[in-house]
C-alpha cells in the first residue's frame, strides 16, 4: 500500500501520481454513486423550491416566526453547522498527516475531536428537528399545512389548490435527513478506526484507513457546503 | 512512504482560513439588501461561493489536484450526469411558472 498522498502537499503527492490503489478506486466509485444520489435529491429540491407558487420563507405573517425563530430553517444554525463540518474536515486532514508522520497519539486525539464535532453537528440538527416537529412542521403535519395556507393566502391564491407547506417539510426532511444519516454513518466508521488504532498492529502503514475515511467525510462536508445556501440562505429571502 | 516526513500542516490551515472567509461571505449575502430582495440573485451568488468552497475541499483535502488522469475518467461522466439530472427538471420549473 504505497499510495500515500500527503494532503495539501504537492511535493509529497507528486511521487505517487498515477498510482491508484484498489481501495482508493473503490472509495471513489462509491463517492461517484453518492454524488448521483445527492444530485437527485438536490434536483428535486430545486425543482420544488423554484417551481413553487407560494413557498414558505422565514417571514410568514401570522405564523410567529419572530416569537420562535427556529420554526423555519434558521441560517444561524446552518452557518454554525457549516463551520463545524469544515473544522472537522480540517482535523481529518491533520490526522492523516499525523499518521503519515507516525504520530499515532496526535492522530487519535484529532480523530476523537472529529468524532465530537460530528456529534455537535447532529446535536444542532436534533434541535432544529425538535422545533419543527413541535410546531407540526413535518410531512403531513398540521403546522406545515397551516404555514402553506398562510403563504398562499398572502399571495392571493386558493390554499385548497396551492399549498407548498407540505412540500417544504418533505424536501427539508428528505434532503437534510439523508445527509444526517451519512454523518451518523461517518461517526460509526470513525469510531471503528479510533478503536482499531489501539491495536499494536496499527501504525504508519495503516494510514489508508484514515485516508479512505477522510475522502468520505470530506464528501459529506461538500454536500453540506451546497445544502447550506440552498436550504438555509435561500430560505431566508 | 518516503515522502511521509515531508508532510506539512501549513497548507491545510491556509485552505481552512479561505473556507471560513467564504462561509462568512455566504452568510453575509443573506443580509445584503439588494440580493435579499431576489431569490435568484441570492441563489447565484451563494452557489458561486459554495462552488469555490467545494473546489477547495475536493482539490486540496481530497487531494484530487495531485491525483493521476484516472480522476477524469471517473468524475467527468458523473459530473455530466449530475448536471443533466438538474437540467432535466428545469422545464418543469419553467412551465409551472408560466
Amino acid at each position: 500500500m504505497d499510495t500515500a498522498v500527503a494532503h495539501a502537499s504537492p511535493a509529497a503527492a507528486e511521487g505517487s501520481k498515477h498510482k491508484l490503489s484498489a481501495g482508493k478506486l473503490g472509495i471513489w466509485l462509491f463517492l461517484g454513486t453518492e454524488i448521483m444520489f445527492f444530485m437527485g435529491l438536490v434536483a428535486v429540491y430545486i425543482n420544488e423550491r423554484f417551481g413553487a407558487e407560494a413557498w414558505p420563507s422565514n417571514y410568514i405573517q401570522g405564523f410567529d416566526p419572530q416569537e420562535d425563530p427556529y420554526v423555519l430553517n434558521n441560517k444561524h444554525f446552518g452557518a454554525a453547522n457549516t463551520f463545524v463540518l469544515i473544522l472537522s474536515s480540517v482535523l481529518v486532514v491533520l490526522a492523516h498527516n499525523a499518521v503519515l508522520r507516525g504520530e499515532l497519539k496526535r492522530m487519535r486525539v484529532l480523530l476523537v475531536l472529529v468524532l465530537l464535532l460530528g456529534c455537535v453537528f447532529m446535536g444542532i440538527k436534533g434541535v432544529e428537528y425538535e422545533h419543527k416537529i413541535h410546531f407540526g412542521i413535518y410531512p403531513g403535519g398540521e403546522g406545515a399545512e397551516r404555514m402553506g395556507a398562510i403563504v398562499a393566502e398572502e399571495k392571493g391564491l386558493d390554499p385548497a389548490k396551492v399549498n407548498d407547506g407540505n412540500m417544504f417539510a418533505s424536501t427539508y426532511f428528505l434532503v437534510t435527513g439523508c445527509h444526517a444519516l451519512h454523518v451518523i454513518g461517518g461517526i460509526i466508521w470513525l469510531l471503528a478506526i479510533v478503536l482499531l488504532s489501539f491495536r499494536s498492529s496499527f501504525g504508519k502503514q495503516s494510514h489508508y484507513m484514515v485516508e479512505y475515511f477522510g475522502l468520505y467525510w470530506h464528501f459529506v462536508d461538500v454536500v453540506w457546503i451546497f445544502l447550506f445556501p440552498l436550504i438555509y440562505i435561500m430560505q431566508a429571502v | 512512504m518516503a515522502q511521509s516526513a515531508n508532510v506539512s500542516d501549513k497548507p491545510t490551515w491556509m485552505v481552512f482560513i479561505a473556507l471560513i472567509f467564504l462561509t462568512a461571505g455566504t452568510y453575509v449575502i443573506s443580509f445584503i439588501g439588494v440580493i435579499k430582495e431576489s431569490v435568484e440573485a441570492t441563489a447565484w451568488a451563494a452557489m458561486a461561493i459554495s462552488t469555490a468552497k467545494a473546489a477547495l475541499v475536493v482539490l486540496f483535502f481530497m487531494h484530487l489536484k495531485y491525483e493521476g488522469r484516472w480522476k477524469y475518467t471517473l468524475l467527468i461522466p458523473v459530473a455530466f450526469l449530475a448536471v443533466v439530472l438538474v437540467m432535466a427538471l428545469y422545464p418543469d420549473i419553467y412551465t409551472r411558472n408560466q
